[in-house]
């Protein structure tokens, strides 16, 4: 796992977005235990309650459940709700996107095309 | 006995060996010098334990009186350090009696043993009060000065103050043998007066010192300045 | 988030001449570590004393580690499950590492010889790696000294440790191993155990703070867990030209010739919106200079 401690992401995203990848990538599987707060916080040389907001943090988007003294273990993930809990996701950010384009005027061309060019960037990129 | 394991837990390896080492040395000595050259030396031994003594008790308890001395606070976080703390005193304080009264005693006992009291008693013509008066004098006075002694010495953590005052000790020691020779008995008698009320005097007062150091940590200084970083 | 506590205080009151520490209610989480934050002076060490029993001049109810204790009296069954380090060396200069060793052995049941061996090693209190015993405390540096009472402390089995300036007299390396230290003693307990230490290294002590609670004058002006303090303070950055509009609205400002960043309460952000601001999550060390530097004001403008 990477920390950044620099980034404008704060960190217990960055763990809770890493972790979250991890889970859908199946490193983690359902009923797996992830790693004890302390544990990680030790690992990762960062304090206890980040990563604890971390954790927080999934097990608010139902990814993972608390019990009372274990940890955290994995939910079963439901692949369809997952994907639809992504596509909310872009949705909200394009409607965004929209909105600010409206204010600086440009074109609903000028949108899709900057949406091109920065598909294509990415893609360039990888 | 755990609290004379305490108390050498304070000293250092070399405070332990003349702890229990120059005792025994100087009472071979002792005997040796009745022995062999016909001389009774107690003062020349009792200077010699002073040095010692003086010396171990920085070993053990250098700089415990010091104004900026943190040292308390160890033995206060501990569930037991108060007993700790103040057995260690009373064990050296015990030490301290046995060595001052112990050693003239024993000392003398072999002079009488022997069968060598003529060789003080000629010195000067004492008479055998006179005697017995100026060796006891001298155990008072030994343990008066290490009381005093080290009082003055604990208030600083520097070993040339502690090697100051156990160098005058011994000077001190022989002066004081000088008078124990020539004074007449009345000045003998008024002498060792003084030093008995000094001796238990300052017992008392080392007693209470050493408790109110430690009851005192826990509380305010007198003058509390807002700036020092103790805050 | 629902957390036991290590310590409960309740109207903890202390007077020196010209100083009063007053502490009407404070908590400090268990299983977690708590930095005391404050300027020289603000009460500190005093806090601190009177939670390890070194201090007893005080009024007030203390509950630590299930031990209750008020007033001044003296509970030596807490002192068992606490660990403490002070600000100055505790130990006499003229003793050995052995003595220290030997000594810790004597005034704490649960102080382990090899454990204690073990840590000077990890510590690297010998430059040359072998355990010299014969070491006097004098012949350390302050750094060393510092590290031998960390020894002496972390040899023990306890559940709270409470630390008086731990960073201060460490170089860089070391205070990282400190932070590595305090979370792996934090990682050993699975939640029973718990650090409070106060620093002035805010920077390098904020990756092993959990929570922060920061002193003023005697009194605690801010407490609460770092990730909430982050969300609560917002750090704000702007030009010049805005300076005076926001001004009211910020903790404390720093400013030169271009423009200028202040800490903004999260609840006050809306008075700045419509300003061409940018925004931040601040780090622990700015969080603890705007509260403080506010609070000084505040106590500047009452007299």
């Amino acid at each position: 796992m990477k920390i950044f401690q620099n980034s404008d992401i704060p960190i217990y995203q960055q763990i809770a977005e890493q972790l979250k990848s991890d889970i859908l990538a199946g490193k983690f599987k359902q009923g797996d235990y992830l790693p004890s707060i302390r544990g990680l916080a030790k690992e990762l040389k960062i304090s206890v309650i980040t990563t604890m907001k971390a954790y927080e943090l999934l097990e608010e988007e139902g990814l993972v459940t608390a019990v009372q003294g274990k940890g955290f273990y994995v939910n079963a993930q439901d692949s369809q709700m997952l994907k639809e809990q992504h596509m909310r996701k872009v949705e909200d950010a394009l409607t965004e996107a929209i909105q600010a384009a409206e204010i600086a005027q440009m074109s609903d061309k000028e949108l899709i095309g900057t949406l091109e060019t920065l598909i294509s960037m990415k893609n360039a990129q990888v | 006995m755990s609290k004379i394991k305490s108390y050498f837990a304070h000293l250092s390896t070399a405070s332990k060996v003349v702890t229990i080492l120059i005792p025994a040395l100087m009472l071979v000595f002792e005997i040796e010098g009745l022995l062999v050259f016909e001389f009774d030396m107690l003062a020349f031994m009792m200077a010699v334990i002073l040095l010692a003594d003086i010396l171990t008790d920085y070993f053990c308890f250098g700089g415990i009186y010091s104004k900026d001395g943190k040292v308390q606070n160890f033995y206060k976080i501990s569930p037991k350090g108060k007993d700790v703390y103040m057995n260690v005193f009373l064990v050296h304080g015990i030490k301290r009696i046995l060595l001052y009264f112990g050693f003239p005693l024993i000392s003398t006992s072999l002079v009488f043993l022997l069968g060598k009291q003529e060789i003080s008693l000629a010195l000067n013509g004492m008479t055998m009060a006179g005697y017995l008066l100026g060796t006891i004098g001298t155990a008072f006075g030994g343990y008066a000065y290490s009381l005093i002694g080290s009082l003055i010495s604990r208030k600083w953590d520097m070993v040339m103050v502690s090697f100051a005052i156990a160098v005058w000790g011994t000077s001190f020691m022989m002066i004081f043998n000088l008078i124990k020779m020539w004074s007449p008995i009345h000045v003998k008698v008024i002498i060792l007066g003084v030093l008995i009320v000094i001796s238990v005097a300052g017992t008392l007062f080392a007693m209470w010192y050493n408790r109110k150091k430690l009851e005192d940590s826990y509380y305010d200084e007198k003058s509390f300045k807002r700036n020092q970083s103790g805050v | 988030m629902v957390t036991e506590n290590a310590i409960t205080i309740n109207n903890l009151t202390k007077s020196f001449k010209g100083f009063k520490l007053e502490i009407p209610h404070l908590e400090i989480p268990k299983g977690f570590a708590t930095a005391l934050i404050g300027e020289n002076g603000a009460g500190k060490t005093t806090l601190l004393n009177i939670l390890a029993g070194v201090r007893l001049d005080y009024k007030g109810q203390i509950s630590c580690m299930g031990e209750n204790f008020a007033n001044g009296a003296d509970n030596a069954k807490v002192k068992e499950k606490i660990g403490y380090t002070g600000p100055g060396n505790y130990y006499l200069p003229h003793w050995t590492v052995n003595q220290v060793e030997e000594l810790t052995g004597l005034l704490f049941d649960d102080f382990n010889k090899d454990r204690f061996r073990q840590i000077c090693m990890e510590l690297a209190i010998f430059p040359d790696g072998n355990f010299a015993g014969k070491k006097k405390v004098k012949e350390l540096s302050d750094g060393t000294k510092m590290k031998l009472m960390l020894a002496g402390m972390l040899a023990r089995d306890t559940d709270l440790l409470i630390m008086d300036e731990p960073a201060s007299p460490l170089d860089p390396v070391m205070r990282e191993k400190l932070c590595d230290t305090i979370r792996g003693y934090i990682d050993s307990g699975a939640g029973e155990k718990s650090v409070f230490f106060s620093t002035h290294n805010v920077s390098d002590m904020e990756y092993v703070t959990d929570y922060a609670i920061i002193m003023e004058h005697g009194q605690v002006v801010e407490a609460g867990f770092v990730e909430d303090l982050k969300e609560k303070y917002i750090l704000v950055k702007g030009d010049k030209e805005m300076e005076q509009a926001a001004r009211p609205y910020l903790y404390s400002v720093s400013s030169n010739s271009y423009g200028f960043e202040g800490i903004c309460l999260a609840e006050n952000m809306n008075a700045l919106a419509g300003m061409n601001l940018s925004t931040e999550r601040p780090s622990l060390f700015q969080i603890s200079v705007a509260v403080m530097k506010a609070n000084s004001r505040i106590m500047m403008n009452k007299r």
